[in-house]
């Protein structure tokens, strides 16, 4: 009788839980007419990437305002997701390249009125027009503030001939000498291009599992897999690999004042760029000042001071000229249409595909294949 | 109605299980049943989960390679942590209690910091490379250390052996020195004296200490994602993925729970075991 109730505790208890934390299955929120100023001692609860928010270019426009900045990071995009899925209000989020599609998805954030963002039209095309920051309702959900073309990271000394193509780390004298992102993302992506697959991300199955063999011979030629930048950093300063996949043009500058020097460069498979912006999430609870906040975000001043102080490269056209330090490396041409302009798209399936190819899932789980 | 003082006095530990045990195992266990829309766990009710985790070749790979590994790390931290506790207690009773704190220091120490710590030691330009440089033994450094399966049991073995310290020296508080003495007066040898007398007698210490390390084995992710290789991932770096990139929690519930199962059974039979063996 006494395990009896003693069950029946836990389990209300648990019941309980569970409603707590249950959906927040909201609907696209009407959009709000425009307040001005609406920033006004307002505070902007922002969870995302460290850096991206604003916290030092923007600090002077907020004191102007009185307004106050709340930042958190709960460790990974997933836990990002559940931060917003549970109720929890933020104004702003980030929104990642190659978690966007699943943070719309996941409906926790919402469509964004671009007409109410005056410096929109300043961003470059190639960031503007891209469809990864689009929803398959084709409305825009994330604002471009910062991007990349992940190059690989290789120490010179140690690499005399740098590598050409990503096929070329599957030979058996690169065994142990790389390290790699634990993600099908990059190399996925790049193997099917060496392959000529010209429309991936999209691929077939039979595609995929030719991609796949490659990338079970890619995964045992690599020594680890890197937990973030730094530890590629680390593991290169070390001398225990000599290449990381999937760089960041920073990790040249980090090592520059460790006393080692590091360089950079791109598959002939292309670049692969990436991008970060700013999305408003579902349960913000002042949308206004999201918008406001948002295109102080993306204008020329503030973007110079962004990209150069995360070494990445600024998408409003009028700063390209303001960027200073190593953020100057950028090769702008990717994200202005120019010759490279292909090289910077998605280099992952959408969640939801055309009948014949194989979705984001799809990958994820011949990954895991690979891995076990 | 009569509160009886036994009652108040459980309440807070009860509380305390209850908030931070019974409940989110209730909720692991709630959610291993749910399906997934949206990336979204919903109370949609399904075994599907528990056939993935038992019937995916994925899966399957990952619990044997843990499996494995937990078990070597657990002979070894049982192995190490025996003689050692049986030094500290019998041969050095003078210095014991500096020695055992001296176990329990190494603890202060963050493990991510030992982790770390283990990077330098086995890496290309690390302590053991230099070493076998130095004396002449390698010409160039060998890659073999780190990265490595290799490399995670010697880490976590270095981390687990004062938790297999602990019991057992605790266990071996209730043999006095005079029983090993009358082992030898009787022509015994100081190996038969600890075999034959101690061990037995410690058996419940040494099993506990099996138990702690082979569990907390099964649970380690952060060993083989620092020192591992890209194929030394254990099962619980599969369930932080399904928590986390995977946005599936259900199915990273019930390889939670699968893997609870497995350990069970086979500490169970690991316990049958050994307390046949010692008998």
């Amino acid at each position: 009788m006494k395990i009896k109730r003693f069950l029946l505790v836990g389990v209300s208890m648990t019941s309980l839980l569970l409603a707590g934390c249950g959906s927040s299955d909201s609907d696209e929120p009407d959009a709000a007419p425009v307040k001005a100023n609406a920033c006004k001692d307002a505070t902007v609860n922002f969870i995302g990437l460290e850096g991206e928010e604003g916290k030092v270019e923007l600090k002077e426009w907020r004191d102007e305002r009185g307004m106050k900045l709340a930042s958190s990071w709960p460790g990974d995009w997933a836990q990002l997701i559940a931060a917003i899925k549970v109720g929890q209000p933020y104004e702003l989020s980030t929104i990642p390249y190659h978690w966007a599609q699943r943070m719309i998805a996941a409906k926790v954030v919402q469509p964004i009125d671009i007409s109410r963002l005056e410096n929109w039209d300043k961003i470059a095309e190639g960031l503007r027009e891209s469809p990864s920051l689009r929803g398959s309702d084709g409305k825009v959900y994330g604002v471009p503030i910062a991007w990349g073309d992940a190059p690989y990271v290789y120490a010179p000394d140690r690499v005399s001939t740098p590598p050409k193509s990503i096929e070329d780390l599957l030979d058996p004298s690169w065994k142990g000498r790389f390290v790699m992102f634990d993600a099908p993302d990059s190399p996925f992506h790049l193997l099917a291009k060496a392959h000529g697959f010209d429309k991936s991300p999209l691929l077939t199955p039979e595609q995929l599992d030719i991609v796949v063999a490659d990338a079970k011979k890619l995964v045992k030629n690599a020594a680890a897999f890197q937990s973030n930048y730094q530890d590629a950093n680390d593991r290169l300063i070390n001398k225990d690999v000599d290449l990381a996949i999937g760089g960041w043009e920073a990790q040249i500058a980090w090592a520059k004042k460790k006393g080692v020097t590091l360089d950079f460069g791109f598959f002939d498979e292309g670049r692969h760029g990436w991008w970060d912006g700013l999305a408003i999430p579902a349960t913000s609870e002042n949308v206004d000042c999201a918008y406001e906040y948002i295109d102080q975000m993306i204008s020329a001043d503030v973007q110079a001071d962004i990209a150069t102080n995360l070494v990445s490269g600024a998408v409003n056209v009028d700063a390209f000229d303001k960027v200073e330090g190593e953020a100057k490396t950028y090769d702008y041409s990717v994200v202005t249409g120019g010759a490279n302009s292909d090289d910077f798209a998605s280099s992952t399936p959408p969640e939801k595909v055309p009948d014949g190819y194989v979705n984001y899932q799809a990958w994820l789980d011949a990954w895991q294949k690979i891995k076990s | 109605m009569r509160i009886s003082t036994r009652a108040v006095q459980l309440s807070p530990a009860a509380a305390y299980y209850i908030a931070l045990f019974l409940i989110p195992l209730l909720l692991l266990a709630a959610y291993s049943f749910y399906s997934v829309e949206s990336f979204e766990p919903v109370a949609k009710l399904t075994f599907h989960n528990y056939v993935e985790a038992a019937t995916s070749d994925i899966y399957r790979g990952f619990y044997l390679r843990t499996l494995r590994v937990a078990l070597v790390v657990a002979v070894l931290v049982t192995a190490i942590s025996f003689p050692f506790a049986f030094v500290l207690n019998y041969l050095l009773p003078g210095r014991k209690h500096l020695l055992y704190f001296l176990v329990l220091v190494s603890l202060f120490g963050g493990y991510i910091v030992r982790v770390y710590a283990w990077r330098n030691i086995m890496g290309r330009e690390g302590v053991i490379n230099q070493t076998l440089i130095g004396t002449g033994v390698i010409d160039s450094p060998m890659t073999l250390f780190l990265n490595s399966e290799w490399a995670v049991v010697v880490a976590l073995v270095n981390y687990l052996i004062p938790f297999g310290v602990l019991p057992i020296y605790a266990a071996m508080q209730n043999v006095p020195p005079t029983q090993i003495e009358a082992a030898q007066d009787l022509g015994g040898s100081r190996w038969r004296a600890a075999t034959k007398v101690v061990l037995p007698l410690t058996s419940k210490g040494c099993v506990a200490a099996f138990a702690v390390s082979f569990i907390a084995t099964s649970a380690e992710w952060v060993t083989p994602q620092l020192l591992g290789g890209t194929g030394d991932q254990l099962i619980g770096n599969q369930i932080q993925h399904q928590f986390g990139g995977g946005l599936n929690w259900p199915l990273g519930a019930a390889l939670a729970l699968t893997m609870v199962v497995l350990v069970v059974l086979l500490l169970s039979a690991a316990y049958l075991v050994i307390r046949r063996w010692l008998r």
